[in-house]
């Protein structure tokens, strides 16, 4: 169990820095998702956290203990990579157990180490043959078995789903949250698909441009984002960010550029009229017409995505993009207009610069 | 598209050459092996005559065994030593280009400069002795080339020293196909580098390890420029190699049928060689 602190950590590489000034808790036992889109700095700070690149300036601690100069191999972490990074020269089995041959462990230990995590990873099947003969579910076990006998302080996981198909994702997915469960070691887990780190994650770090957007649970990032950003970031299909303007109409209203009046309710103290402003509306945040109470308005259809669950319908009102999800079968085909209505407390509001207009700083 | 015989004709003028050049002179070499030629008078057939002589020739055993110490001793090196070399410029180091270019300098010198240069490097008040006798290794110069048990270990080194930079770079390109992920796993798991070199590069060569192993055996028995220019075969046969053999037999001596039945002889050997290499080192990993 270790928790992990970075302080103010920047990474340049030549004159481009890709990670700015970061300052991170990482309590013992948790497992941490850093999301963001490519080139977010996400795999860097990971292999900064692994020691597999040197920090520009900052620190990095493991319990207190400062590590930022000590060499990856001594800082007892554990690495999976998205190409499993097996070795093919070797089998399942040695693959396991190398890194413990080469440091000198006591083979009865070693002994001991694998048959553990052939039993919870389940490798006894496949461990005489060589990475080149297993398909990629099974190299990627081979792969956190490899990491599970190094008994690590911290697993480090580099997108390790990302070269499977989709339904052995979900299926490795619930394998690696039943590990971190089992083991309640520190884990640490990069990944850029969201779903994976909102199912997976005690905490959430979404990242973008080398600095973070935002910490926080799962249920935080996606209920109260704080910034327009982390709001398209996450969700699918992606939040409706519709711009509008402060109006005084007999109360505090956001006037959409594209459609009707939405009252501003408690948020009213937070924002001058004529302030421009942008509201987030979540696609499952609409209802069907006939039970909305506030704002409606009505959306033209140009495709239909069925979910199984529920529909999801992408068009336009007025002159934006606008995409709802409903619960229920298809009842709309393209070409058509539907009338919906808004719930009006799961609305998400903005100022200019895309930052969330927070409900406590507003309360008059 | 194309009527059916395309293939064949674009194939033409490079078979044609390879024919003319390559595989008729083989052919012709062959028929030689069993007549006696001097290219004056009319060839005429012997039969397997040559091919006795050879066997009872002290000379051809000589030069035979002399080959085969060559391989035995040169490719083992050859093979091996410049996998360090390439590791070593596979670092990303300010100016490493620069070392890659020097290391690679000997392969594009021609044989003729490099013998003429390491035969002045061996002379008796050459570099070679005045280091050693500075450094109170040796007592009094050495005629390195001169003396029959250095000679041929001396000439080898030219071989190994002007080959080393070509197989670095068969060797770098292998190195740049190894993922980097094998080596992050393994330094995270505190395998030091020169673990890492044994237990995964290495491993991980072996196809390239194979291809040197076998072109640089095929070298190794074609030996001749260095011996030519340096010893001219001496001391005492000592450094005569089989394609020295088969040049003092053909172009000094005019006995081509001789020549060239030990220029097949070469040719069985290398072949039979070429084959127990790459059986040897057989990758039994299916690729990918």
């Amino acid at each position: 169990m270790t928790s992990i602190s970075l302080t103010g950590v920047n990474k340049v590489y030549g004159s481009e820095a890709v990670v700015h000034d970061m300052d991170l808790e990482i309590a013992s036992g948790e497992f941490i998702v850093f999301v963001g889109p490519s080139g977010c700095g996400k795999s860097t700070l990971l292999r900064l956290i692994a020691g597999l690149e040197e920090v520009s300036s900052g620190n990095i601690l493991f319990d207190k203990a400062d590590v930022t100069t000590l060499p990856a191999g001594k800082r007892e972490v554990a690495m999976v990579f998205q190409s499993y990074a097996l070795y093919p020269h070797m089998t399942a089995a040695q693959n396991l157990s190398f890194g413990l041959r080469m440091t000198g462990h006591p083979a009865e230990d070693i002994a001991r180490r694998v048959e553990r995590a052939v039993d919870m990873l389940r490798l006894e099947d496949y461990l005489h043959r060589k990475p080149s003969q297993l398909s990629g579910g099974q190299c990627q076990r081979v792969a956190i078995g490899r990491a599970l006998v190094q008994q690590p302080k911290v697993f480090l996981f580099d997108e390790p789903l990302s070269n499977l198909d989709a339904e052995l994702r979900v299926s490795m997915r619930a394998e690696i949250a039943a590990l971190h469960r089992e083991l309640d070691n520190t884990m640490i887990y990069v990944t850029h698909d969201q779903v994976e780190a909102m199912t997976l994650a005690d905490r959430i770090v979404v990242l973008r441009n080398g600095r973070i957007e935002q910490v926080g649970t799962p249920h935080e990032i996606y209920r109260r984002p704080r910034n327009v950003f982390v709001a398209e970031f996450m969700g699918y299909p992606k939040i409706n960010i519709l711009q509008g303007t402060v109006v005084d109409d007999g109360g505090i209203f956001v006037r959409l550029d594209s459609m009707a009046r939405i009252p501003l309710g408690v948020l009213s103290g937070a924002v001058e009229v004529g302030e421009k402003v942008s509201v987030g509306i979540r696609p499952e945040s609409v209802s069907p017409d006939q039970q909305a109470r506030g704002a409606r308005f009505e959306m033209l259809v140009d495709f239909v995505e069925h979910v199984g669950a529920g529909t999801n319908y992408f068009g336009r009102v007025g002159g934006d993009e606008f995409r709802i999800a409903l619960s229920e079968g298809q009842k709309h085909q393209p070409g058509d207009h539907v009338r919906i209505g808004l719930a009006e407390d799961q609305l998400h509001f903005f100022d200019a610069r895309g930052e969330r207009l927070g409900k406590r700083q507003t309360l008059k | 598209m194309f009527p059916k015989f395309a293939p064949y004709a674009f194939l033409t003028p490079a078979m044609l050459i390879i024919g003319i050049f390559v595989l008729l002179p083989m052919i012709i070499a062959l028929l030689i092996s069993f007549s006696q030629y001097n290219m004056i008078e009319e060839a005429h057939f012997v039969g397997f005559d040559q091919y006795r002589r050879l066997i009872q020739d002290p000379f051809f055993w000589n030069a035979l065994l002399n080959s085969l110490l060559y391989l035995v001793v040169v490719v083992p090196i050859l093979s091996l030593a410049p996998i360090f070399l390439a590791v070593l410029v596979n670092r990303k180091l300010r100016g490493i280009s620069v070392f890659r270019a020097i290391y690679y300098l000997p392969v594009v010198t021609s044989l003729v400069v490099t013998g003429l240069m390491w035969k002045w490097v061996y002379e008796e008040n050459g570099v070679l002795n005045f280091i050693l006798e500075r450094l109170g290794l040796l007592n009094e110069p050495v005629a390195w080339l001169a003396t029959p048990a250095s000679s041929l270990f001396a000439v080898m080194v030219v071989t190994i020293w002007s080959g080393m930079g070509f197989y670095m770079v068969i060797y770098l390109a292998g190195l740049q196909s190894i993922p980097k992920a094998l080596y992050e796993t393994a330094e995270l798991q505190g395998v030091s580098r020169f673990r890492q070199t044994i237990f995964i590069t290495i491993p991980m060569l072996r196809p390239y390890i194979a291809l040197v192993a076998v072109i640089s055996s095929i070298a190794a028995m074609k030996v001749f420029e260095e011996v030519f220019i340096m010893t001219n075969g001496g001391p005492l046969s000592q450094t005569e190699t089989l394609v020295f053999f088969v040049y003092q037999n053909a172009f000094i001596e005019f006995d081509m049928g001789y020549a060239s039945a030990a220029g097949i002889a070469l040719f069985a050997i290398t072949f039979l060689f070429s084959i127990f290499n790459l059986m040897l080192l057989r990758d039994t990993t299916p690729a990918r």
